[in-house]
Parts: structure tokens; sequence; C-alpha cells
């Protein structure tokens, strides 16, 4: 008796709810395609020719060709800018996930004078504009003789991997609990093999959306790039497809091939990795 | 006596913890290396260079003292009306990215989290702007907002022909600054989705059920029951949004590089043109950038604040 | 194998607080002993300082002789067993036993033959390769006390092993834990804040207040012969009543019962004042018609309304209200954190019953109080003036 009575009020529910649904599913759709718009002119640029590129404004190419990629790819040294992006981004990594755990770990575990303080330290980094160091970093790689070579970004992008680094490392450990060390510690481990055997091993999570995140700013990254490279050689991929855009005549179906070029290896690895990507970021903003 | 010899135990126990200090020291001792180089000294290069006049070529700095603030604010003429102008642009950008990406990415962060099998392949979607966010997609949305581009033959073909720009959104020195803005929203929402939906997942699913058996519609549920309890992430948010807003300038960089008619300069931009323009004043540029890291801070002062009180 | 010695043992945390003070203790070889007190007592502070998880700011340590207050934790030769076990979430269940065998270098061969052995003693021996994620509570805290014996120290320090379980788990491993020390005969320090735990278990049995050890003995004689008003409080389920009593010439006055005494006992108690609070165990009383006559010589006889009526099936308890409240301000100075029996405003005496009991609700009972059973403390230190002069035949 009283289930039918449930049923008949959710189905008045259910009719009372679902112009609502209808609209949220709207929504869902219409910033779904706003999301991906520039990336469909990208795959539609890169699939026309010069000609076409310029006089229709419609999205299916007309003829499509794959002339425009294999151009693009062969007018600038695309192969060897992927290259310098996948060593420049390489050698980052490897450089924060050497670092950034163990400061983790001892900013979470060990006791020491000076922890808070050395943490609230490389937190702050967070709020210091790009902009404001940008020039006299320059002017320090200078000094060091770093400038324009790949060694130059790679330990500026590690340094500024700094605050979401050691931030999501230390959270992450902080929900370890404690009892794990001493554990490790009465069998027999050391400091370091408490780190490398019991800590970093249950922190692949953290480990992922370091990762991650680093790859991806690191990937794309421009600014610091763009005045810290001359050497056209040593160009990573957004630099390369800034050439493209100094020509006399810009040849958009050459840019848009271009970038597609250097989008398609990110939307790859996030596709591959999103959900330590998403839950990632979510922790490092909660923590 | 007894006391005595306590007290030297107990400094001893001390010494006990150093093993662990050093320890510590030890694992933060790369990290502190790398900072020491390219933070401490950095920073301390460009505090120094704040307070000369300097073009980055000549051998000589000459040391100004505070000239450079003062310059910058209100001494010399043209250039503290460019700062000005800048600092209104970019107070302009900062309201103009906020309230859309809140407005958008809440509803549609309310509408992703009652979605079941798709949910997954949308958050993809949605996330896509966030993980290219560079040079390439910037260079996809010049593309779209040319004269002949996607844009104006959408507006053409949907009978809205007279809102098209014939000179393309982003020459025209009217909308620039609005399309560059809508190109920054595009790339902050999905920040805001995810901060939503993760603050949405957190709410006792409960509440929400005996709102709806009292009979109240969606709207009022997300008014009255939903916007309140994610207010702690809306202000998180808004000062993300407020720092990209004030730190990052690629989009102006890459999309306008300040124009049309210098319409699109703001503070960072014209910090980096300042450092790396055409005529360089590296003094002029160290101190606008300590100008706007003084504002960031206090900036990120009030969000903590706000969020401290909040939650 | 090895004796372990607290000589003076002290702890002071940086933030001020004394966690242990000047804790003298010895742990026979082999011996199986229990640290037990109410929460912040100091009790797991004591053993982490054995096992060099802390810091030892004053006295020794020794274990096997040689003082060890400035060895490593892995330097002491001893496996512990945490409250929650902490598990390698990320290892198998053979390689957490094997764990402490491989950070010491032991051949691979060794070390799967241990963890094996060990996992047959322990019923573990078709989840090897299991990780603790898929067991269950009473397997994950088998696999905790398995990594102890792998290791074969020279001394188990268990850290509350149980108190994750569920109180019939716990029961059962209980058992187990007996059988397991009993069998590998290995010196152990035992952490519990459960007094049943503690009087089932162990050998001997220190009881910690407030940093400081109360009193170290047998569980009968920690039962028998409290030596202040905490230990008796604290040890004993249900727990002890006390009562205000009075010396009145020759005898001892409670409100509801005079009790005589002897002429030794008149001075001890007329020395500590004249008023000495009284300790009553349930288990002093009985009704009066079950007890023989010649039981009934040893004890006095009174009537009282009888409140609630507890059954246990085995045996039942009742709670009758009477007068004689103690002093809450002397009661919390010298029993605070035992559990004593004293809510409310009037004071009610917790009594054994048969289980066959008839007495009901309201119904006036005629009660027979054990006179030996009697405890009798002195209300300026809560120090115990008598104990439970009962002889064992008399039980």
């Amino acid at each position: 008796m009283s289930a039918v009575a449930e049923t008949r009020i959710d189905d008045a529910e259910r009719r009372r709810w679902r112009p609502w649904r209808g609209i949220g599913g709207l929504l869902l759709i219409v910033y779904g395609l706003i999301s991906v718009y520039p990336f469909l002119w990208m795959v539609s640029g890169a699939f026309k020719d010069e000609r076409e590129v310029l006089s229709s404004g419609s999205l299916i190419p007309q003829n499509p060709t794959l002339d425009t990629l294999s151009e693009t790819w062969s007018k600038l040294d695309f192969g060897a800018y992927a290259l310098n992006s996948v060593t420049v981004t390489g050698v980052s990594l490897l450089m924060i996930l050497a670092i950034y755990p163990l400061a983790g770990y001892a900013f979470s575990v060990l006791r020491f004078p000076g922890r808070l303080p050395f943490y609230y330290m490389f937190v702050a980094i967070f709020f210091v504009p790009g902009v404001t160091t940008l020039l006299p970093l320059i002017l320090v790689q200078s000094e060091l003789g770093l400038l324009g070579s790949h060694l130059g970004l790679e330990l500026a992008f590690a340094n500024g991997a700094a605050p979401l680094g050691i931030m999501i490392f230390k959270t992450f450990y902080d929900t370890i609990p404690r009892e794990l060390r001493e554990s490790a510690r009465m069998d027999g481990c050391s400091e370091l093999g408490i780190h490398f055997r019991i800590y970093l091993p249950l922190a692949k999570p953290a480990v992922a959306t370091v990762a991650v995140m680093c790859f991806v700013s690191v990937w794309n990254e421009y600014i610091v790039t763009g005045v810290s490279l001359s050497d056209p050689s040593r160009y990573t991929l957004p630099l390369g497809l800034q050439q493209l855009l100094s020509d006399n005549v810009v040849q958009w179906n050459q840019v848009m091939a271009g970038s597609l070029l250097v989008v398609l290896p990110v939307i790859v690895v996030f596709i591959v990795l999103r959900r330590f990507f998403i839950s990632g970021i979510q922790g490092a903003v909660k923590g | 006596m007894a006391t005595r010899s306590r007290r030297l135990r107990l400094r001893r126990e001390q010494a006990g913890d150093r093993r662990e200090a050093i320890t510590g020291y030890l694992f933060i001792a790369p990290a502190l290396a790398l900072f020491a180089l390219l933070g401490v000294y950095t920073v301390a290069y460009g505090l120094r260079l704040s307070f000369v006049e300097w073009n980055g070529f000549s051998p000589t700095r000459i040391f100004v003292g505070l000239d450079n603030f003062k310059d910058l604010l209100w001494a010399d003429a043209a250039l503290s009306e460019s700062v000005r102008a800048a600092v209104g642009r970019t107070l302009v950008v900062m309201v103009a990215a906020v309230i859309p990406t809140v407005l958008i990415s809440l509803p549609l962060a309310i509408a992703l989290n009652s979605v079941g099998r798709l949910r997954g392949f949308l958050q993809t979607l949605y996330f896509l702007p966030y993980v290219t966010t560079g040079i390439a997609v910037f260079y996809a949305w010049r593309f779209i907002l040319l004269p002949d581009g996607g844009l104006n033959s959408i507006l053409t073909t949907i009978g809205l022909g007279s809102l098209a720009q014939a000179e393309g959104f982003l020459g025209n020195p009217d909308t620039a600054l609005w399309a560059t803005t809508a190109v920054l929203v595009w790339s902050t929402v999905p920040i805001g989705v995810l901060l939503y939906l993760s603050g949405l997942q957190s709410i006792d699913g409960s509440l929400l059920e005996a709102a709806r058996l009292d009979g109240a519609s969606p709207l009022r549920i997300a008014t009255t029951i939903l916007w309140p309890l994610l207010r702690p992430i809306t202000a998180l948010l808004v000062a993300l949004v407020l720092r990209a807003v004030l730190q990052e300038f690629q989009v102006f960089l890459l999309m306008t590089n300040g124009g049309p008619l210098d319409k699109t300069t703001t503070v960072s931009l014209l910090t980096y043109n300042l450092a790396f323009g055409n005529n360089a004043a590296y003094g002029y540029a160290a101190a606008l950038g300590w100008l706007l890291f003084a504002f960031s801070l206090a900036l990120a002062a009030a969000a903590f604040f706000v969020l401290r009180r909040k939650g | 194998m090895a004796e372990i010695a607290f000589e003076g043992v002290y702890k002071r945390y940086p933030d001020g607080t004394e966690a242990v003070r000047d804790l003298d203790l010895t742990v026979a070889d082999g011996e199986l002993m229990i640290l037990v007190g109410p929460s912040g007592c100091g009790k797991s502070t004591a053993l982490r300082m054995v096992a060099g998880l802390e810091q030892i700011s004053d006295g020794q340590v020794r274990i096997g002789g040689r003082v060890v207050n400035r060895l490593a934790p892995k330097q002491r030769d001893l496996a512990m067993v945490f409250q929650n076990y902490a598990l390698y979430p990320h290892m198998t269940v053979a390689e957490n036993m094997g764990f402490a065998l491989k950070m010491a270098r032991r051949p691979k061969a060794e070390i799967a033959q241990k963890a094996s052995a060990a996992a047959a003693v322990l019923d573990l021996a078709d989840h090897l390769e299991r990780k603790p994620a898929n067991l269950s509570g009473g397997q994950r805290q088998r696999v905790a006390m398995g990594r102890a014996i792998v290791r074969e120290p020279a001394a188990f320090l268990m850290d509350e092993p149980l108190s994750n379980l569920d109180a019939k788990l716990r029961v059962q491993m209980r058992a187990e834990v007996a059988r397991i020390q009993q069998r590998f005969d290995t010196t152990t320090i035992y952490v519990t804040h459960d007094q049943v735990e503690a009087m089932t278990l162990g050998d001997r049995v220190a009881v910690m207040r407030h940093g400081v050890l109360q009193q170290v003995d047998t569980p009968q004689a920690l039962y028998h012969r409290p030596d202040n008003m905490f230990v008796a409080g604290f040890i004993g389920s249900p727990a002890m009543t006390f009562v205000q009593g009075r010396l009145e010439g020759e005898e001892l006055v409670l409100p509801f019962v005079r009790l005589p005494l002897d002429g030794a006992r008149r001075a001890q108690v007329a020395a500590a004042g004249g008023a000495p609070v009284v300790g009553l165990r349930p288990h002093a009383f009985a009704e009066a018609a079950a007890v023989t006559p010649a039981a009934r010589e040893r004890g006095v006889l009174f009537t009282a309304p009888v409140g609630v009526v507890e059954s246990l099936g085995s045996e039942s308890y009742a709670y009758i209200a009477v007068e004689g409240r103690v002093d809450p301000e002397l009661l919390r100075r010298h029993a605070g954190g035992a559990p004593i029996s004293t809510p409310g405003e009037e004071l009610l005496l917790n009594v054994r019953l048969d289980a066959e009991t008839r007495l009901r609700v309201g119904d006036r009972a005629e009660l027979w109080l054990d006179r030996g059973a009697v405890h009798l403390f002195d209300p300026r230190d809560g120090s115990r003036i008598v104990g439970d002069t009962t002889t064992e035949e008399q039980r």
C-alpha cells in the first residue's frame, strides 16, 4: 500500500524535475562544445590547405589534406623541437621527483628546528608573481652561464615546482599513520629506507599528480623559455609554434597544425592519467 | 643536585634528537639549495634592481633610490598614466573574469554531479582547457576570432550578423579586452567545475533528499542550500582566478600583445614589456614587479582571511 | 631472551608535560608484564622509551643488562606490536613478516622459511600472499604478531594490541597472545587500558597513574591488597565502592552497618585519623540466606532496600542506595581516573547476589558483609590501612 503511494510521489517528483534535468543536460552539452571548440578548429585548420583556411568559415574541411601537417612538421624543425620539449620536460620532472618527495617527507615526518618556517617559505613562493622574478632570473642565469641552455630552464622549472611538489607530498605523507614509520624503525630501516621502501611506494597517487601537473605546465611553458632561449636549435615546441606566427604572411592552416602537434601529447597523457590528475588537483587545492 | 643532573640529561636528550634534525636538513637540502640559487638570490637581485636605472646593456647602473617607484606611481606623467591605465584594466578583467567563472562553473558542476555514466567523459571534456592552457590554444582562439574566423561565421549563420566584427574581435579596440577575458574565463572554468564538484561530493546527501521531499525546487535548493555550503569554495575559486589575472599574462601576450592601442595591457604584461620590450627599463620593470607582488600578497592575505572566517 | 629494567626513568615532553616520573620496574626474563592505567597515565610512553621511539629524559633503561638509552630502535633487538598494527599496506603478509629480516640482510630462503613457520603457528598459512587490506581485523592482528615472532627478538613490546578488535574477538585473541608468549617464552611488556585484559593475561601487572607507578604485583595481590584507593578502584570488575567510615569505640561505623575491629586494626585506623575510607567490592557481599553458618561468623548482617538488579546469568548484581558518600574532591584526588561506581548524588553500593536471587526492585534484602574483605584507606593520601584478610580456604 505504502509502496504504491511512494511510487506515485516518485512519479510526481520525476515529472517536476524533468525540465530541470533537461536544462542541466543542455548546459552540459553546450559547454562541452565550447570547451572543445578551439580543438575542433585546430583539427579543422590542420586539414585545410592555405587557400581554404582563409576563405571558408566552415568547420569541416571541403578538401581534407594531410599536406599541411607534413609541411608544418618539416618547415620548421618540429622533430627537433619535440625532442627538446621531451628533454626539458623529462629532466625537469626527474629533478622534481628526485627533490620534493624527500623534502615533503622531512616536512611531514621529521622534527627539526625551523621546520615550519622553511615549509611556509616554500609555500609562499606560490604567491610570488612569475613576472616579478622573471627578469632577475634571466640575469642570474646569465651570470651563472646558464642563459640559453636547457639546464638553466630545467633548474628554473624544478624550483618553480617547489610549492606544489612539497605541498602535495607533505599533505599525502601526513595521512600515513606514523606507526608505519615507527614500525619500520624497529624493523631496522634508516630514514632514507623508510622513505623509499614505505612512504614513496604508498604515495603513488601523489607521484602521479605531481608528475602530471608539472608535465603539463613545463610542456606548455612559453614565457621563461621564450626570453631565455635564443638558439633556434634548442627551441621547444611552444617556441617553434610561435615562429610560425612571426612570418610575414601567417599561414593559419600551419599554425593550427602546429598547435595540434603541441597539444596532442598533453591530451593523450591527460586522458590516460585523468583519475590521478583530477583527484590530485582536488587534493592540492584542499591542502 | 638532583635537579642539576636532570637538567644535564635533558640537554643530552636534545642531542639525541639531533640525529633526526640532521636527517631533516639533509632531506630538504636539495630543495633548499635550488631555492637559494634561483629563489633567494633571484629575489634579492630583483630587489636591488628596483632601486637602479639600467637598460640592461650599459655597463653602469645608477642608484636612484625610490625614484623608480615614484616614477611609476606619479612622478613620470606618461609612465604613471600607462601604469594607472593598466591597473584599471587589470581590475576590470578581474571582475569580468571572476563573475562568469563562478556563474558558469557552479551550474555546470551541479549538472555534472547528477550525471551518472557519462561523468568521466564529460569531466575529461571540461578539463581539456586547463591542461592545454598555453600558446597552442591561444593561437586557436586567435584563429577563431579572426575577421573571417569561426566566431564571425557562426554569428552570421545564426542570423546575428550584426554582432560580427569586421576587423575581428581582437582587432577592434572595443572588443579586444572582452574577447581576451572570455578566453581567460574559458581556461579557468575547469578549475571552478573541479572545485565545486569536490565540494558537492562532500555535502551530505540526506540534506538534499530532505529538501526534495519538502518540495523545494532545484533552483531553491541551489540558492538556499548549496550556495551557502559552497561559499568557502567560491572564496577559494575567486582567489585563484584573481591570482591568475594578476600574475598570468600569457593570454594577453600571445593573443594581442597588449594591443590594439594598448587596450589589453595589464599590469603584469606591462611589467614584462618594460623588461623585455623595445625600450627596456630594468629598474622600472623590477619596481613594478614588486608593486605587483605586494598587491598579490595583500590579495592572498585577504583570501586567507576570508577562507579562515568562513571555513 | 632478556630482562628489562627501568631505573629511575623519567620523561618530560618539550611542552613540559611529565609523562613518566621516576619509574623503577624490572621485568624478569620470560615474564609477561602488563602496564595498565587510564589513558594519559604514561604507560605507552614508558613502552616507547624501551622501544627507542621516545627519548629518555632521565634514568636508564637496561635490556639484558645493557643500557640502551642512546641506542637507535633497530639496535635494541625488540619487536613491537602496535594498536593499529602498522602493517605495510603495499606488502603481502609474507613480505610484512619478513621485512625486518630483509633489512637485516638475511638470506631469502631463511626469510621465507621463518615467515611460513610463523604463519603456520598463527593460522595464516593460506594468506601469505594477500595484502593487509584483504584481511579481517583478527587476521591483521595475527600478522602483526607474526611480524614480531619471526624476528625472534629479545623482547616483545605490545601497545594496546587488541584494542581495535571487537569484544568477542578480543577475548579470543587474548588467549592467543598468552599462548604465543608462553610458547616462545619471550620477555614481554604489554600495555593496555583494560584492567580485565591486564588481570587475565599478566604474570605481573604494573598499575600507573599520572606518570607514577602505583603498584606492581600479581593480579591476585593487586585485587586483594591494593596499595591505595586508585589501584583498588581501578582493578576489579564491577568496581569497588568507597564509603565514608568512622571509628566509634571498638567499632567501625558505616551508615548501614557496624563492623567490630580488633585492637591492632583500631590502632592503625586511629593513627590514620579515625575516619577511613572503606572500600567494598561487590564480592564482599552475599545474601544472608545463602551464607553457611560457619561463614556467617566472619561477617555482619544488615538489611537495605534493593535498587536495580542486573543479572549476568552466572551471577547477579544489585545496587543499593545507602548513605555515606565520600567527599567527591577526596575521591577525585586519590582515585580519579579509576571507574569508581559512585554516580549521581546518592551513593549506590554494588552488591553481588546469587544468580537465582528472588530479590526484586524495592525489596528489603537481608545481606551479609564479609568482615575480612573490607578494605580501609587513609583519607589523607589514599594509602591502604587494611587490605583483604580473607584466607585462601575462606574464599
